[in-house]
Formats: structure tokens, C-alpha cells, sequence
């Protein structure tokens, strides 16, 4: 096991990015890797595991690349540790507190960005279950990364949620139902379907719509088990049909939603032949 | 949308007519009424030499109650009549799988019993059926029922579970029967209608056919969400799923005797006195059927003679009904998603018009009138439009 002093050899500038519950999270430039972020693990737990795992074993373009695992002491505890690509981006959530809302070329590019990775997570049977605003960059040139896995699903592998919990692991606002109600039998890709579509329909609108005026955390939940998102009118799509894919994907059923990215994609690609584009200021 | 005849009580001769008529008809054989076993296959190929199919629903919605008619079948578990209630199909699927055989039925619908609540038990024996099924019904199509309490389709997150279980039931698709809320003809709750056009849409969305059992014309709009098929009768009995009627020790012969006219323009039926009222308003040409659903059953009501006068009898009135709905189901489904949902909208306030027309001379359909029902049906395509609508849209096209 390495001595954090040793990992710090190869680290300079050095930030402090985030601290969660299970992990510190810093930006750093490696004398290897260039810009990288180094992620401290305070428990070594099934769900960090699994991170790693998805994150080093499948390679997704769209998500950073691992560049080195292992385990170093850390305030004198055996701790974890993952130093993967920094990507050169903005967080989405930075953005949007910002007030920067997509043109609907942007809105389309990302929803297909995120379309195509839950495609390959589909492909392996992941759920990400965690895509939110948090977890989004997105680059100068429109390329968007997925990141933390942290409470990912393999769902041909053992659940790390107890079958009896009342709640599943999940973000209000951008987490389905079947998910923060724990029925782990109908969870499958269309749950990422939904947080991909509530990002998509708050980064065009300004607009979480089930947490914008809630007053807690179980009061977003219940909205999002009830209510029904405004369908906007979106300047250029001339035939409501981005929108109403946005509201298909929000669906409060998974039965109401795409049956799987594919057909997403597919009537994204018949939206899109129907929109009109009309750049508006950011 | 496909139309199908639901056999009740005096239905035997009643489907043979309009089989002639239709040029061939799929009759949904009540073995409440056709009995014992053996009487079925006469009459299954007397319907088939018409041009028309038969299906057979083994009405299991109650097994451990006694029924008089159906205790006379071969398939009835009368000693061990338990045994499904203990989730043991195997004997009653294998006498079931022979008569669909005998019968050459077109699909071989599965028992089921009728639930007031779905869970995973139910999920799990409506498994065990299909999958015993599949065994000892390996050539034959199999629907599934799904026979559910008044309360079921009231509720949209058991609408969702009985989808969810679909999803993993090995069969070609289900037959759907329900009670009513509150036991009214015509149902006054949007939610209800919404909801079971959901869960059609639900289980169409996973590729299977999907039958809805003893309807009525205020199931038309189960075409948008791509329906395959209703099925209606003669008596309300078999255009209202009641569980109590495959319940009691007696077969209670539906007791009505009002002749009835559905006046298909305005969705609602009336009793034959208010359509002299009508005449008399001279008003009558505003009910006369139209020329595409015009029939032998009902035109001498409308040749000039005072309508109470002619001879249009009690079986008329249901021969004109189910002609008329036939026909209306055909009509039902567009060649888009959007075009179906404007017509039913269309059909809807073009009744509602006649209907208030019809309301300023004080001829009204009582309890069958579907003045409110129109609203009903409305708020219902509306909110189905809203939950799946985009996504029904995209599929249209795919069977």
C-alpha cells in the first residue's frame, strides 16, 4: 500500500473539487497522465467496487478514462484511491445555476449524446441510475461525459439494495419512481430514460419539474409519482414532437416511456426531422 | 378495432343470423349457455360454416362458486374445485386444451379467476397458467385473462403492475374483463376508462393481441389505444362484466323486456316510446341510422309508421345494436394515431349536439343516455392523449 505522500509525488495543483459520504474528490495535474482527478474513497464498499469496475472495464468514450487504481494510506486509514481523466468542461449544474439554457440544437444534441450512452449501457446491462446535472460535463464543443457510478446497477449481478428497504438508492427530482420506490424487478434502462429526459426538459426550460417549489425531499418525490411536466411550446418544434419525446421519457410509468434507448433514438431521429432550428440568445 | 359477438342468454340462433348477415362473425361461446360440453361442437361448426370462428371462455372467474350451467361441463373442477385456487391448472388446462382443439377455436383463452387486487401471487399463477399452458397447449394461440374487480382500474400503479406482469407471461395475448365501478351500464368515471386504455396500451406495447370482453359502444376509443378486439352481446349482461353472474346458484334469465333502439350517432339508446315521442316531434329522421350502418333489424322503424306500432321485436333491437357497434368498431381505427384520436373527439361532440337536440324535445336515453358520458369519454382520451399518446403515436404502424 502506497503512503499518500508517495501519490502526491506524481500530483501537483492540487484542489479539493468535492467531499461527499463516501468520497473526496480533487483535481490534479499527474506527471503521467496530465490533467486528472484523483477520487479518495473513505469506505471500500461493494458500491465503490463496482464504480471501478464499470468505469475501468467497459471503456465508455463518454465517460472518463481510469488511468490507475490501488490503495493508499490516507489520515492513517487503508483508503482507496482512483486517478482518472479530468475532462475540460463545465459542469451542467454550474451551468444551469448560471442561467444558460440550451438552444433546442443543444437540448437535441445533448439528448442524443445521452441517448447514445445509455445505448451502451444497455448493451451491458448497467443502470446508471444516477444522471443528473451533478454528474454531467459538458465540453467546449458540445461533447458531454457521463460520470459516478457510485450507485450504479448491474442487473445480472447481486443487488446492493435491501429488497425490503422502503427507498432505493437515487437524486429527487431526477430519479423515477420505480426507482426511489425500490421495485427492483421493473428497474431496467428506462429509468436512466427518465433522468436523461428530466436533465434534458430542465436544461431547455430552467425548469426541474418536480423539485422547483417543492419543500422537501419527500414532497419532490411525490410530485414526481404525480404530477405531470408542462409541455412548453419550444420555438422550432413546429410539431411539438421534442417535446412531446421529452414528455414520453418523463413518463411516470416505464410503460409509458420508449421500451429502450433504441427506440428513443429512433423517434429523436423522427423528431428532428420536424424541428426548425432558430438560434435564440444563450 | 375488431368487433366480436359475446354469447349470452338466447344468443345461440342470434349469432347464427348475423354470422349469415356479416358473411361469417368470431363468437365468444358462453358455456354458461351452451351445455353440456358435447353440445359445443355442433355448434362451433355451424358457426364455422358460415364463414365465421368461435373462442371459448371457460368463465373460471369463480370456480369454487356453484353455477348451475357450468357445473355441467366436463372442464369443471367440481370435486377437487380447489385445486386452481391452489394453483393447480394442469387438469383443467389439459380438458380446456382438448375442447379449444375440438372446437378448432381460434385462440384458446386461459382461466383465470376474477382479483379485487393485483399482487405478486396473482402475477405468479397468471405465470403458472400461461406456462402450463404452453405445455399442453403447444399449436394452439393462447390469450390469457386478466378478469378484474370493480376497484383494479381505478388505480393507475396496479394498472402498471398488471403490465408489468404481462411482460413475462409467455402467451400471445390477453383477454381483458372487468367489473364496473360503482355497477352503472355506462361508466361516469374518466379514470377508469383512461386506465384500461392504458393498460391495452400497456400490453399492446409488448407485442401481444389484446381482447376486451363483455364491452359496449363506450369501449370505442380502446381503439387509440390499439385494441384488437371487443366483444359485446345482446343482453347487458354481456356488454357489462359482472362477477356475480357467474357466481349464483341459479341462472337468473335476464329479467328486461324494454325494447330498446341505439341510436349509433348519438351513442345512447332509447326506449322505443320515446321514439314515438320523436315522430310525433317530427324529429325522427334526426335518430334514423345512418346509411353506412342502415339494417334489416331496424329499418321499419323508420318507414313512416308510428315506431311502437311495427314489428321491431326485442331481438331486433340487439341484432340492430351489435350490427350498428360492428360497424362503428371498424370505423374506429384511422390510419394515424392523430386521426383516430380526432374522430373519437369528432364522434363524441357530434353526439353530444344530437344529444341536446334531442334533450330540448324531452327524449332522453334515462339510464342509457350518453349525454355525460360523452364528457367522460372526453376527459379520458384527453388524459390517455397526455400519459401515452406520443408514444401510441410513434408505434401506430406496428401490429
Amino acid at each position: 500500500m502506497l503512503d499518500f505522500k508517495q501519490l502526491e509525488e506524481n500530483l501537483s495543483n492540487m484542489e479539493q473539487l468535492a467531499r461527499g459520504g463516501q468520497k473526496v474528490v480533487y483535481s490534479a495535474t499527474h506527471s503521467s497522465f496530465g490533467e486528472v482527478v484523483l477520487k479518495l474513497f473513505f469506505n471500500t464498499d461493494a458500491r465503490s467496487q463496482r464504480e471501478i469496475e464499470i468505469c475501468s472495464g467497459y471503456n465508455f468514450d463518454c465517460v472518463p478514462k481510469i488511468y490507475e487504481t490501488g490503495h493508499v494510506s490516507y489520515i492513517g486509514t487503508d483508503t482507496l484511491y482512483l486517478i482518472e481523466q479530468r475532462v475540460n468542461g463545465e459542469e451542467l449544474r454550474k451551468r444551469l445555476i448560471k442561467g444558460t439554457r440550451f438552444t433546442l440544437r443543444e437540448a437535441v444534441s445533448f439528448l442524443e449524446q445521452g441517448l447514445a450512452f445509455i445505448k451502451l449501457l444497455e448493451e451491458k446491462h448497467i443502470v446508471h441510475r444516477d444522471i443528473k446535472p451533478e454528474n454531467i460535463i459538458l465540453t467546449n464543443n458540445g461533447k458531454v461525459y457521463f460520470l459516478d457510478f457510485g450507485i450504479a446497477r448491474i442487473l445480472n449481478a447481486p443487488s446492493l439494495t435491501k429488497t425490503e428497504a422502503l427507498l432505493g438508492p437515487h437524486t429527487p427530482g431526477y430519479a423515477a419512481p420505480e426507482q426511489f420506490k425500490n421495485l427492483k424487478s421493473t428497474i431496467d434502462s428506462r429509468a436512466d430514460l427518465f433522468s436523461i429526459g428530466v436533465v434534458t426538459y430542465e436544461c431547455l426550460t430552467g425548469r426541474n419539474p418536480f423539485s422547483e417549489g417543492a419543500i422537501s425531499h419527500l414532497d419532490i418525490l411525490q410530485r414526481t409519482e404525480t404530477i405531470t411536466p408542462v409541455s412548453f411550446q419550444i420555438k422550432g418544434d413546429t410539431q411539438h414532437q421534442f417535446m412531446g419525446l421529452l414528455s414520453s421519457l418523463m413518463g411516470k410509468y416505464p410503460s409509458r416511456r420508449p421500451k429502450d434507448s433504441i427506440q428513443a433514438l429512433n423517434w429523436l431521429s423522427a423528431a428532428i426531422s420536424t424541428l426548425e432550428y432558430e438560434e435564440v440568445t444563450k | 378495432m375488431k368487433f366480436y359477438l359475446q354469447m349470452c342468454h338466447g344468443m345461440k340462433s342470434m349469432c347464427l343470423d348475423l354470422s349469415r348477415t356479416w358473411g361469417g362473425a368470431t363468437v365468444i361461446l358462453s358455456p354458461q349457455n351452451i351445455y353440456p360440453t358435447i353440445k359445443l361442437k355442433p355448434y362451433s361448426e355451424s358457426i364455422r360454416k358460415l364463414g365465421g370462428s368461435v373462442l371459448f371462455d371457460p368463465q373460471l372467474y369463480a370456480p369454487s362458486k356453484f353455477q348451475k350451467n357450468l357445473q355441467k361441463h366436463d372442464y369443471w373442477p367440481r370435486e377437487d374445485f380447489t385445486s386452481i385456487e391452489l394453483s393447480e391448472y394442469n387438469e383443467v388446462l389439459k380438458r380446456l386444451a382438448d375442447i379449444n382443439l375440438n372446437l378448432h377455436t381460434e385462440m384458446f383463452i386461459l382461466p383465470s379467476r376474477i382479483i379485487d387486487r393485483v399482487d405478486d401471487q396473482w402475477g405468479k399463477d397468471q405465470d403458472t397458467i400461461a406456462s402450463q399452458a404452453r405445455i399442453v397447449a403447444k399449436e394452439q394461440q393462447l390469450l390469457l385473462t386478466v378478469a378484474l374487480g370493480k376497484d383494479v382500474l381505478m388505480n393507475d400503479i396496479q394498472v402498471e403492475s398488471i403490465i408489468h406482469y404481462a411482460h413475462h407471461w409467455d402467451i400471445d395475448g390477453v383477454y381483458i374483463v372487468s367489473e364496473h365501478p360503482e355497477h352503472y351500464y355506462l361508466v361516469d368515471k374518466p379514470i377508469w376508462i383512461a386506465n384500461l386504455m392504458s393498460l391495452i396500451a400497456g400490453i399492446k406495447r409488448l407485442g401481444k393481441f389484446v381482447v376486451v370482453g363483455y364491452a359496449n359502444h363506450q369501449m370505442l376509443p380502446l381503439s387509440l389505444a390499439k385494441c384488437d378486439a371487443i366483444a359485446a352481446g345482446s343482453f347487458l349482461n354481456a356488454r357489462w362484466f359482472k362477477a356475480e353472474h357467474f357466481e349464483t346458484s341459479e341462472n337468473k334469465e335476464p329479467s328486461q323486456r324494454t325494447k330498446w333502439f341505439y341510436c349509433p350517432q348519438t351513442l345512447s339508446e332509447f326506449k322505443v316510446a320515446y321514439l314515438d315521442v320523436a315522430h310525433r316531434s317530427g324529429i325522427l329522421n334526426v335518430m334514423a341510422t345512418p346509411s353506412q350502418m342502415e339494417n334489416e333489424f331496424s329499418n321499419m322503424l323508420f318507414g313512416g309508421a308510428i315506431p311502437s306500432s311495427t314489428n321491431y321485436e326485442e331481438s331486433d333491437s340487439f341484432k340492430h345494436y351489435l350490427h350498428c357497434l360492428r360497424i362503428q368498431c371498424e370505423f374506429s381505427s384511422k390510419f394515424t394515431y392523430i386521426e383516430t384520436r380526432n374522430y373519437h373527439f369528432a364522434q363524441l361532440e357530434t353526439a353530444a349536439q344530437l344529444l341536446t337536440g334531442l334533450h330540448n324535445e324531452r327524449i332522453k336515453g334515462q339510464d342509457r343516455d350518453f349525454n355525460e358520458i360523452c364528457d367522460v369519454n372526453a376527459a379520458a382520451i384527453q388524459l390517455f392523449d397526455k400519459e401515452f399518446g406520443f408514444a401510441i403515436a410513434r408505434e401506430w404502424d406496428i401490429k
